[in-house]
């Protein structure tokens, strides 16, 4: 059973993993509409589960996470007007600490 | 041909630039700055490098006139008005002036380059990294599906150079 389990959390990575890559590889030059991308559709449809990797990859490499973030949580600790994307990354960071989620 | 020396600059290991834009092969470029999601090009077209500029609220990004329900030329050209950049007719040099050129495609505003004084371009692409370049050289793309695509200059505005 753990193993069955392990080996689905190990396959999540993977896909979640080449989402990612192929998302901010097409996406990486946008400047609008970065999100219009099936990749983030396909995440979002993941769940919750990947919330420890979104954040390990946004503490790791960035990227615009903090939807995804927001609407896999249903919260959001980022004040209205804050568009400052390191401290956006701080506080999801924060965020996912204080629940033990990285 | 370029002189960026490296163009692996996503920190995921996974763009190349040329293979992007296809257009900067065989032009005299520069890779000036690294991988960011700090900012992008309009931000750095309005000489900022600390926030996200986007005139959508899916962006989430700052524009100075609230978000917008498009990112079309004229929405984009709309809120770089409130930087101080008005509507002219092309992008040669001019001294005292700064000017600007938006890309579109068929869906809208893409991307947008600053004029340096020197006459060449500045570029911040997106998330990926910032190159002086040719004006030109962003409209070429390269035919595989992934590649970054701006379109054509469709528009240009200026504001008086500040030193």
């Amino acid at each position: 059973m753990v193993m069955r389990a392990a080996k689905v959390d190990a396959e999540l990575e993977q896909r979640f993993d080449d989402l990612a890559s192929l998302w901010i590889r097409e996406r990486g030059g946008a400047s609008v509409r970065v999100h219009d991308h099936p990749a983030h559709a396909e995440i979002l449809a993941m769940g919750r589960p990947v919330i420890p990797l979104i954040l390990r990859r946004l503490r790791d490499h960035g990227w615009h996470w903090h939807r995804l973030l927001r609407e896999l949580s249903g919260e959001n600790p980022i004040p209205a007007g804050e568009f400052d994307r390191r401290r956006i990354r701080e506080l999801w960071l924060e965020w996912g600490a204080e629940r033990g989620l990285i | 041909m370029g002189r960026g020396a490296r163009f692996d600059l996503t920190g995921d290991g996974t763009a190349d630039l040329l293979s992007h834009l296809a257009g900067l092969r065989g032009t005299d470029f520069a890779i000036t700055s690294g991988w960011s999601e700090q900012y992008n090009c309009i931000a750095w077209a309005v000489g900022e490098s600390h926030r996200w500029w986007s005139p959508l609220a899916e962006d989430e990004g700052y524009w100075p006139a609230g978000h917008q329900p498009d990112a079309a030329i004229e929405t984009v050209q709309a809120g770089l008005a409130m930087a101080g950049f008005e509507a002219c007719t092309d992008g040669s040099l001019a001294a005292g002036v700064e000017k600007i050129a938006l890309f579109a495609d068929e869906h809208g505003f893409t991307h947008v380059a600053r004029q340096l004084e020197s006459g060449r371009w500045t570029s911040k692409l997106g998330s990926d990294c910032g190159i002086e370049h040719e004006l030109e050289a962003l409209e070429g793309s390269d035919d595989s599906p992934d590649a970054y695509r701006y379109g054509r200059a469709a528009g240009f505005m200026s504001r008086p150079r500040f030193p």
